[in-house]
């Protein structure tokens, strides 16, 4: 067990690696710069700025485009760029390499770095800030997906093919069709601006995480409700669950003690992925419910070319995408006596 | 046989007459009628969260809203007018034709209790100015003697002509009298920062638990993403007038979260930088609590006319960019498309000026006779060569694609010119615009200060702003010798002479004014809508229930 963990652990900083690569990769061939805007500033003022963040190094630019150095205005720039190609692609991958290189070396001290956008907030920050809402709400939407999922599951196999199934099955086809921005909405105008029962937006106390909460939950209820009935109806045609029968022991003990313990595997294997879901999911929904959290820096950064806390927010989904998936083979291990850690 | 022909009764038209009474005058609002909230806090929509509160560097809109409450500046806006009125300066003098300016300051403090003195205001404008503070406002700063040297790196930091007399007293000197100059010091930018913070904290020094302020609010707290809370500044020297206890900007650039936060009664304004999303605008338009005012903002379409690419070849020839404009029919444009209030543009300076005495330009009629008159004398269409396709760029937005689409629309049918409309991804937009990789492209430029100087400036010949790349040396000429002028009406006929060499050569499909449209609960007052949406706090007060 420990031999596994250690090696799975192991594993995780190389992906982790990979990951912080391809998403650096991506971010600089992107595009537009971070300091793009319709009002430009002077040029100085935006060398400066690029700079500051790593966007330029006098090094490079010294090595291949000397002639950078007079200070050119920008469209002497781009003609000296679109004059020598060659030149003007080492010097970006070379300033390129300056950029990663400072940016592992930050990751390797914990610091996720500056923001290129909020300028005098560094990416840790919002991080600090932001995570914890997020895990808040996904944790919110976990217990409504197991509590609703699960219930639904157990009622339609227990009822299997009987009005209780149907209901629940049709119930679990919406939950899975009907997108969080649909429903968001929809929860809102009935809920808060119709029967003011909850606020329709913000994070305040427990009224505030009702809906966000729920329309979160509705997709992973639904799966789990399918995953739990389809596991539940295989498990209770085994023999160890005929035995249990055939002992005498009533219904709901077979079901709760026997049964349960295999029809469960499929949503536990699940819960890995959907844990992750839940932490990208909330992309749409913490903007709806204006919840302060990360989800929404997925696209946010990504569209301002704030590259620091765009990789962050990937970083950090990666950890949790591998840490969920550890626990979930750990927890499977734990229920079926068939998964060895090897 | 004929039926006798029933009279109506007159209880019935009793009733009738009494719920016209009724019914007709109170309009109905869209969020509630009473206020939810109790207490002096003003809870308004943030917009998207600010790149940076401090004065010296804010660039963005919510930043500079929450700034402005923050700190002050030798003047400040009136809230109605937006007008310099005295701030933290009593009164100054203006000599030199215009070049020299002495400020006498109040007696005032910062929030921690230290005094407020000149020498924080030489500091802090030279702050901006500083090359490694990269202030992305610096060029405001560059009429100031020196300034501009200094901020490019190539002048020295004493050179700059902002000094500090005694404590009390700021001397500025101008390379050339700036008319808008005592507007500006209203704006964040030329907020004097507490240099001991500062210093002692380096860009950490807007945090809630180090920040010193000079204005009638303090930071209280800063949650990212989610809120930022203001509290009334015991120390702000004309705290008396200063009704509110406190405000609190809601961020989130979600207008339809924000629609639904107003709705719920959970703010009371939706803000300066939040807007009713359009597809609601006929359902608003009735209600109470919706307004609507000229913006200081114009719509239009850039030509590209840059001599390093070809990507506009058609466009060089001044004819086709006057057909192209005869062609698009910009009164059905905002009447049916936009539908906010916006006006047809006949030119780059908007209407708001029109009632400060700026000379209207000569409107531009839609004709598409004349337009094809003019496509054929350039040598395209029926007997001449076929116009190459054209392409309109603009950034992803539904009211950007609607205006391309009815644009697109206009041209097939009147010139039979094939249109096609491409839309990018804003920091890819911006990109390619700067770059010059388009041939028509969407722009809209909002205006810094109440002077036509901010929307005939990005047209000057050595103007990065200038993105088609268009030189007129008349033009330029015109436009700086104007800004020499202290008398407005005679600034604004000069202006308006440079503004029709601009709409004669058309490097700019003018379309229209900008609007703004807002939700303010019926409960605020001291809100007055003006040109550049500014409202000030201190002004602000919520009907006693």
């Amino acid at each position: 067990m420990t031999r596994f963990l250690l090696r799975r652990l192991a594993s995780v900083v190389p992906i982790l690696l990979l990951v912080f690569t391809l998403s650096f990769v991506l971010m600089r061939l992107a595009p537009g710069g971070p300091f793009d805007a319709e009002k430009p500033v002077p040029p100085e003022v935006k060398r400066n700025l690029e700079r500051q963040y790593r966007m330029r190094e006098p090094w490079c630019e010294a090595r291949f485009l000397p002639a950078l150095a007079e200070g050119l205005s920008p469209d002497a720039e781009r003609a000296l760029r679109a004059e020598r190609p060659w030149a003007s692609r080492l010097e970006r991958i070379c300033t390129g390499a300056f950029q990663y290189a400072w940016m592992l070396g930050n990751y390797a001290r914990g610091d996720f770095g500056p923001s290129y956008r909020y300028k005098d907030r560094s990416v840790n920050e919002f991080v600090r800030a932001g995570l914890p809402v997020t895990l808040q709400l996904g944790l919110i939407a976990l217990g409504f997906a197991l509590c609703i999922g699960l219930f639904a599951g157990l009622l339609a196999a227990v009822h299997h093919n009987r009005w209780q199934d149907h209901a629940a099955m049709t119930a679990a086809l919406l939950g899975i069709s009907i997108p969080n921005f649909v429903l968001g909405p929809i929860l809102i105008f009935v809920f808060s601006l119709g029967l003011l029962w909850f606020p329709p937006a913000r994070w305040e106390d427990w009224s505030h995480m009702v809906l966000p909460g729920f329309t979160l939950g509705s997709v992973y209820a639904a799966y789990i409700a399918r995953l739990t009935r389809g596991g539940m109806l295989e498990v209770v045609r085994q023999d160890f669950v005929r035995t249990a029968r055939a002992k005498g022991l009533p219904e709901r003990l077979v079901i709760l003690r026997h049964a349960i313990r295999g029809g469960l595997l499929p949503v536990v294997s699940y819960l890995g992925p959907a844990m992750a879901g839940l932490f990208t999911g909330s992309i749409v929904v913490e903007r709806i419910f204006n919840v302060p959290g990360m989800g929404r820096y997925f696209i946010d950064a990504a569209i301002n070319r704030d590259i620091t806390l765009a990789m962050a927010v990937v970083v950090i989904n990666a950890v949790f995408l591998l840490l969920a998936n550890l626990l979930v083979d750990v927890v499977l291990g734990l229920l079926d006596p068939r998964v060895r850690y090897e | 046989m004929p039926r006798p022909r029933r009279t109506p009764s007159a209880p019935l038209l009793l009733v009738v007459a009494l719920c016209l009474g009724a019914c007709a005058p109170e309009r109905s609002t869209f969020g509630p009628e009473k206020r939810r909230k109790e207490g002096r806090v003003f809870y308004l929509g943030g917009g998207s969260e600010p790149e940076s509160i401090d004065p010296g560097k804010s660039y963005d809109g919510p930043g500079l809203d929450v700034a402005r409450e923050l700190f002050e500046g030798l003047t400040r806006y009136d809230p109605a007018t937006l007008d310099p009125i005295p701030g933290l300066a009593e009164r100054w003098e203006v000599e030199d034709e215009g070049r020299l300016y002495r400020f006498h300051l109040r007696e005032a403090r910062w929030s921690d209790g230290r005094p407020i003195t000149a020498h924080d205001f030489e500091w802090s404008w030279k702050r901006v100015l500083d090359p490694q503070t990269a202030a992305q406002y610096a060029a405001l700063f560059w009429d100031v003697v020196g300034g501009k040297a200094y901020n490019l790196g190539r002048g020295l930091r004493e050179a700059v002509g902002v000094r500090a007399l005694d404590d009390r007293t700021l001397e500025v000197r101008l390379e050339r009298p700036v008319p808008w100059f005592l507007e500006l010091t209203a704006f964040s930018p030329f907020h004097a920062v507490p240099r001991h913070a500062v210093e002692t904290y380096g860009g950490d020094w807007t945090r809630p638990e180090h920040i010193v302020t000079s204005g009638p609010f303090h930071l209280r707290s800063w949650t990212p993403n989610y809120q930022i809370e203001l509290v009334k500044s015991p120390t702000y020297w004309d705290r008396d007038a200063v009704w509110l206890e406190g405000a609190v900007f809601v961020v989130s650039d979600d207008n339809h979260a924000m629609l639904r936060l107003f709705r719920a009664g959970e703010i009371d304004w939706l803000g300066p930088s939040t807007r009713p999303p359009p597809e609601y605008l006929a359902h608003l338009r009735g209600k109470r609590d919706y307004q609507e005012a000229n913006y200081l903002g114009s719509y239009f379409y850039w030509f590209n006319l840059r001599e390093d690419r070809n990507a506009g070849a058609a466009f060089k020839d001044p004819r086709v960019r006057r057909a192209l404009l005869l062609a698009t029919d910009r009164e059905a444009l905002v009447e049916y498309v936009t539908k906010g209030g916006q006006r047809p543009a006949d030119g780059i300076v908007p209407d708001i000026f029109f009632e400060r005495g700026y000379p209207r330009p000569a409107p531009i009629p839609f004709d598409p006779e004349a337009a094809r008159r003019l496509l054929a004398e350039a040598g395209y269409g029926p007997g001449g060569k076929p116009f190459p396709p054209i392409e309109i760029l603009y950034n992803t937005h539904e009211a950007h694609r609607q205006v391309a689409e009815a644009i697109q629309a206009m041209w097939k049918r009147h010139l039979g010119i094939d249109v096609r409309i491409a839309n990018q991804e804003w920091k890819v937009f911006m990109s390619n615009r700067l770059e010059g990789h388009f041939q028509l492209a969407r722009a809209g430029w909002i205006g810094d200060f109440m002077d036509p100087y901010t929307f005939l400036s990005q047209f000057l010949s050595e103007s990065e702003a200038n993105e088609a790349r268009w030189k007129n040396a008349e033009f330029d000429r015109l436009v700086l010798e104007a800004t020499a002028e202290r008398d407005p009406a005679k600034r604004y006929a000069m202006y308006a002479r440079a503004e029709a060499i601009l709409m004669e050569e058309l490097p700019v499909l003018p379309i229209y004014y900008y609007s703004q449209q807002t939700l303010i609960a019926p409960w605020v007052e001291g809100f007055h809508p003006n040109a550049r949406d500014i409202h000030p706090l201190r002004a602000i007060r919520l009907e006693e229930p």
